[in-house]
């Protein structure tokens, strides 16, 4: 589903990403973990067509994003950290105006039920000014669900939101993966990546430096048995 | 609190002059500093013609017009002033202040001698502007006079916002509030035309007979009688800024300042409880500041989106239409009922002022409504910003999204494209069947040819605009600064002269093969027999069709330019 093959990203002299590959398959949620400045940020951004790779191939669902990125990006959806809205469009109007973009034909359908799963039915015709941190990140993942992507990509996807939401958001993700979209997700909260990924990929200095189950990780790392992912995080991270 | 005050200016000043001069390493802000400084030394220290500075007004004349003028400051702020709470606090300011051991009266005193510094700096810059590079003791003088007026109608700024959130949290707000203030600004009204009731004829009279006649009579109104009394405030506000020499300020001084301190006084004196209002305002202000500086500029109105209107997306369409129509609902809702009521105000004044030089009102209005066509023309691309200019922070987002880089130019250049060229073209046309009938005017039929080529015209002047603008934005987007908040400084205003110089150029360029071909088009016209304006109709349209072919490659080429920006590498947040 997303196959990534020696992506590198230069900024200058400084390796932001060095030869990462990795794939994501149907139904699976990767974790992608790593300290600041790892480069998590740099590989989901070039992942969804927002920075160019200085090197490397990305696949989404068979299309390559460099060659064919319009029909690359239909297949995925990037869930940013920070949401960025257009502050003068409502709740609702960024939802048809996705829509729209991502070629979605039945939005009057889609939208309802995508309110009220992350509970923005009642601020359907809000602005973004009038809404908090947490509801301007649920609406930026409404808005990454519309049109069923295939391949999902979440940037800290649980950051402002209340407990009730962080629950609800974690069953979205793994609902769907479960109804077969692969799914990225970066976060620092790694009691989050262990309970909801089935994979995880540590990035340091922009390297690639386990990639696994946490069974396949401790199998590398003896050392580590019985440990937590953030012990072995801190091991396999540490200088 | 003074000692705070004092220092928190002081650092801020420095931290901010360091920050700038550190910043001169880079070539480019270098290069935009050098271009500053020239044009500063031209603007300031050119030679200038020594007569250039005489005044039409006798000093009691130039009081009178202050005296108008702060009046009509005043009753504005009063009727329509912002909604907001009296003083702009930072979010830092609401954090360190209103959680620190101080009384309101100390918060506020902090905050009125904060925002000294900046008032100083502005009556400073105002009177080198006017002065134009002719420095004397004058200047000086009326430096010190225009900070106590510019302060005082602050603090009055401040006040009424004080007296209005008090109101709110009472609730009286809204309409019913500004109907007060009506109310109370009538009988203010009332009171001064009773006092002057056996003035007014006069001064109708004087005016019948000349313009300064007409201030004269004004001018010994307001120093007689009840007028005096009423007047005074104002007198004692506007003398210290009229004073020419040492000894008029020395004079005037005593008066301005007992009404800055009756200001304070009152500011002061509040003990309404601000505190929640300010801060709501300050997390407002932040999230409006940081929405500028990042290329968007407004985020939404204050008061929550009750009441906004929407047209719906059609579920089916083009991309880039997708992308007009979030655009086009960013321009709708920039425009408050506040501004269409200014507007309106200002076109009934202007057919007012032009009727009073004896032109029909229908006569009036269309050419009112021509000029304000020419306006959107002209200016309506470099003040709307709802395209690039503004989604520049949303790059990443509309980077994600699957679509061409021609798709989003196209859009983001086509909702402002569409809507000013709509606008202007029906004020041509409102002007157009106002004079219908008119006798005085051109034949019908050649009225009709210059109504075509203006509809044809518009547009094509107003892509060129937009286009430069989009472009500048694509090829130098860590140049451009949009806002509030935008970058000041020599560098700065170094920068925006050589953006607008650049584009100048490529705008003379987009349009030079464009009339060339017009010329030629008009000439053929004429060759076969079209004369007249019908001639010139057909050598717009194939100049309009000129740019069309021009703007269709250069969408093209700046969809690629979109397409390989890179956020970080382009120095976008």
């Amino acid at each position: 589903m997303l196959r990534v093959q020696g992506l590198t990203r230069l900024y200058d002299d400084l390796i932001a990403v060095e030869d990462l590959s990795f794939t994501v398959a149907a139904g699976e949620v990767l974790g992608l973990v790593g300290p600041n400045g790892a480069g998590k940020t740099t590989t989901l951004k070039s992942l969804c067509g927002v920075i160019r790779p200085t090197r490397g191939v990305i696949e989404i669902d068979g299309a390559d994003l460099e060659r064919e990125p319009v029909r690359a990006k239909r297949q995925i959806a990037f869930m940013p950290d920070e949401p960025h809205l257009f502050d003068y469009l409502t709740v609702e109007e960024h939802l048809r105006f996705t829509a729209r973009l991502y070629g979605v034909t039945d939005p009057d359908a889609r939208i309802p039920p995508l309110l009220r799963e992350l509970e923005l039915a009642d601020k359907a015709h809000a602005l973004p000014g009038e809404l908090s941190r947490g509801m301007r990140q649920k609406l930026v993942i409404a808005c990454g669900l519309i049109h069923d992507p295939r391949a999902l990509i979440f940037d800290e996807p649980l950051t402002g939101l209340d407990p009730a939401g962080i629950r609800r958001m974690k069953e979205t993700i793994v609902e769907r993966a479960r109804q077969g979209a692969a799914v990225l997700l970066s976060s620092h909260l790694l009691h989050l990546v262990e309970e909801i990924c089935t994979r995880v990929l540590i990035l340091q200095r922009g390297r690639m430096v386990a990639l696994g189950t946490i069974p396949e990780i401790l199998a590398r790392r003896p050392d580590l048995q019985g440990r937590s992912l953030e012990d072995i995080f801190l091991a396999l991270t540490a200088g | 609190m003074i000692a705070a005050a004092l220092y928190l200016t002081r650092r801020s000043l420095a931290n901010s002059f360091r920050n700038r001069v550190s910043r001169l390493r880079q070539p480019k802000y270098a290069a935009a500093f050098g271009m500053g400084v020239l044009y500063l030394w031209w603007f300031f220290f050119r030679p200038s013609s020594p007569g250039a500075a005489v005044s039409f007004l006798d000093p009691d004349a130039r009081e009178t017009v202050a005296v108008l003028l702060a009046a009509l400051v005043l009753v504005i702020s009063w009727t329509v002033g912002s909604e907001e709470t009296p003083f702009p606090f930072t979010l830092a300011e609401t954090q360190f202040l209103f959680a620190a051991p101080l009384t309101r009266r100390q918060v506020l005193l902090f905050k009125i001698l904060r925002s000294q510094a900046a008032l100083m700096m502005s009556a400073a810059l105002s009177v080198v502007l006017f002065s134009r590079g002719r420095w004397n003791s004058v200047t000086l003088l009326h430096a010190i006079g225009l900070w106590l007026a510019y302060a005082t109608l602050n603090l009055n700024s401040a006040g009424m916002g004080l007296l209005r959130l008090s109101l709110s949290q009472h609730g009286v707000a809204g309409a019913r509030r500004r109907a007060g203030m009506l109310v109370v600004l009538a009988a203010a009204l009332g009171a001064a035309w009773w006092a002057l009731r056996t003035d007014l004829p006069i001064i109708e009279a004087a005016f019948g007979a000349s313009f300064g006649a007409g201030v004269d009579a004004v001018t010994r109104a307001l120093h007689t009688g009840a007028g005096a009394v009423l007047s005074w405030p104002l007198r004692a506000m506007v003398d210290p800024l009229l004073a020419r020499t040492p000894r008029d300020l020395l004079a005037a001084l005593p008066a301005g300042l007992l009404m800055l301190g009756a200001h304070i006084w009152w500011v002061v004196g509040s003990s309404l409880a601000f505190e929640e209002a300010a801060t709501e305002a300050a997390v407002r202000r932040a999230r409006q500041i940081d929405a500028m500086r990042k290329g968007r500029g407004w985020t939404g109105p204050a008061k929550g989106s009750a009441g906004l209107k929407s047209s719906r997306l059609a579920e089916r369409g083009s991309i880039a239409g997708a992308i007009a129509w979030k655009n086009v609902l960013g321009i709708r809702r920039e425009f408050s009922p506040r501004s269409l009521v200014i507007i309106g105000v200002a076109t009934v004044a202007g057919v007012l002022s032009l009727h009073g030089q004896r032109l029909p009102p229908a006569e009036a209005l269309a050419g009112i409504l021509m000029f304000t066509a020419a306006l959107v023309t002209l200016l309506g691309p470099l003040a709307l910003r709802y395209d690039l200019r503004r989604d520049l922070e949303l790059l990443d987002v509309l980077k994600s999204y699957p679509v061409r880089g021609r798709t989003v130019v196209q859009g983001e250049v086509g909702a402002l494209l569409l809507t000013l060229s709509g606008v202007a073209g029906l004020l041509v046309v409102a002007a157009f069947l106002l004079t219908l009938t008119d006798p005085a005017l051109p034949e019908l039929g050649d009225r009709a040819a210059i109504l075509a080529a203006l509809l044809a015209g518009i547009p094509t002047v107003m892509v060129v605009f937009l286009l430069v603008q989009n472009a500048s934005v694509l090829l130098f987007p860590a140049w451009v600064t949009v806002g509030a908040q935008r970058a000041v400084g020599l560098e700065a205003t170094g920068q925006r002269l050589l953006l607008t110089l650049g584009s100048l150029l490529a705008l003379v360029i987009a349009l030079l093969p464009a009339a060339v071909v017009a010329v030629v088009v008009m000439w053929g016209a004429g060759v076969a027999g079209v004369g007249g304006p019908w001639s010139v109709t057909a050598g717009v349209l194939g100049g309009a069709a000129v740019v069309g072919g021009e703007s269709w490659i250069a969408m093209r080429l700046l969809g690629g330019v979109f397409d390989r920006l890179d956020p970080s590498s382009a120095g976008i947040p």
